[in-house]
């Protein structure tokens, strides 16, 4: 499931948009340089990153970490909280297919693990009439209308966030039943990652769902995120 | 003084609001954007269900919009207690062009 590299000026690049194009690993890449511009420049050799208004100086690259301003998080990513699992962007008209997470500062006693379920095993735990009915029941992810599985011959997708899809549509009683089953699903099949400082993690946002474990408040945990959409996607 | 009230990022299709305000221009911008909140019955929370037992309320965000159309020019009031004469008046007839987000970029 996971894939490791070590960084250095000449890592294969090839090799790495290979393994996000065509496996359901994740990429683990050590002794990354903590630095936004190598991220963002790293990441521009497999792919073409998001930029976004609430990112750092580097436009691509946004600071995970706990930001709390007189007594509320500035989002629910910068809170300590537990994050279910979901996709990135879920709610953008373009869904960016990967993401990096760059590990600057682990959790204190291991706490804020990152957690992933992936789409394979899902389905495995699906059955025909549930996998029709995720493939053809439209849910409002904030102003974005669809399905949360694509299936056609040539690719599977899954579209997931219950916190947005949840807190700007009210759902009634049989929806959130269908909801709840899933992410019973997903937390069953689901796998942590502790991740050490200065290892960058790459992975398929259209192929994982992702979450973190809570950790104490006054940590320092500090992961640096990249979405971005492979080049040949 | 004029205030051009710019729709959220959510709702980008809807029409500029024109507002007037009878202020001190030295107290905090802060005090604008109450009365806007006020005035418009904009709640000043977005509620989130991180899951049946949690509720968390995170703040609305204020922008202030620098000098083109495109909403990449809004940027960002860290200071709300900065004085309202210290932000530039790029509206319209020498109006002060903000934006109060309440829906982009408060899950992840
Ligand atoms: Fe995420």
């Amino acid at each position: 499931m996971l894939i490791n590299y070590n960084y250095s000026e000449e890592i294969d690049f090839v090799q790495i948009s290979k393994d996000l194009e065509t496996s359901n690993s994740i990429i683990c890449i050590e002794n990354f340089p903590e630095s936004d511009e190598k991220l963002s420049n790293f990441i521009k050799n497999i792919g073409i990153p998001i930029e976004d208004f609430k990112n750092n100086k580097i436009k691509t690259v946004f600071d995970v970490k706990v930001m709390k301003q007189k007594g509320y998080f500035k989002s629910v990513a910068n809170s300590n909280y537990t994050f279910p699992l979901h996709t990135d962007c879920a709610d953008y008209e373009k869904v960016p297919n990967c993401i990096g997470l760059l590990c600057v500062q682990p959790a204190e006693n291991n706490e804020g693990a990152n957690t992933f379920v992936d789409l394979e095993s899902i389905l495995k735990q699906l059955s025909e009439s549930e996998i029709e009915l995720l493939t053809t029941k439209k849910w409002w992810f904030r102003k974005i209308y669809k399905p949360i599985l694509e299936i056609d011959n040539q690719t599977k997708s899954i579209f997931y966030d219950r916190i947005t899809m949840e807190s700007f549509t009210k759902l009634d009683t049989s929806e959130k039943m269908i909801l709840n089953k899933l992410d019973q699903i997903f937390i069953q099949n689901s796998f942590k990652i502790n991740l050490k400082k200065g290892e960058l993690i790459l992975f398929r946002n259209d192929l994982f769902l992702h979450g973190r474990e809570s950790f104490e408040i006054d940590s320092n945990r500090l992961l640096k995120r990249i979405r971005f959409t492979l080049i040949n996607s | 003084m004029k205030i051009e009230l710019y729709p959220d990022m959510d709702e980008r299709d809807n029409e500029i609001e024109y507002l007037e305000y009878d202020i001190d221009e030295n107290a905090p911008i802060k005090e604008l954007f109450d009365k806007i909140h006020e005035e418009k019955n904009i709640p000043r929370f977005k509620e989130f269900i991180l899951d049946e037992n949690q509720i968390e309320k995170i703040p609305c965000e204020y922008y202030i919009k620098s000098n083109d159309k495109s909403y990449s020019s809004f940027q960002f009031i860290d200071d709300l207690d900065q004085k309202i004469s210290e932000f530039q008046k790029n509206g319209n007839d020498n109006s002060l062009s903000l934006m109060i987000n309440q829906s982009i970029g408060f899950v992840n």
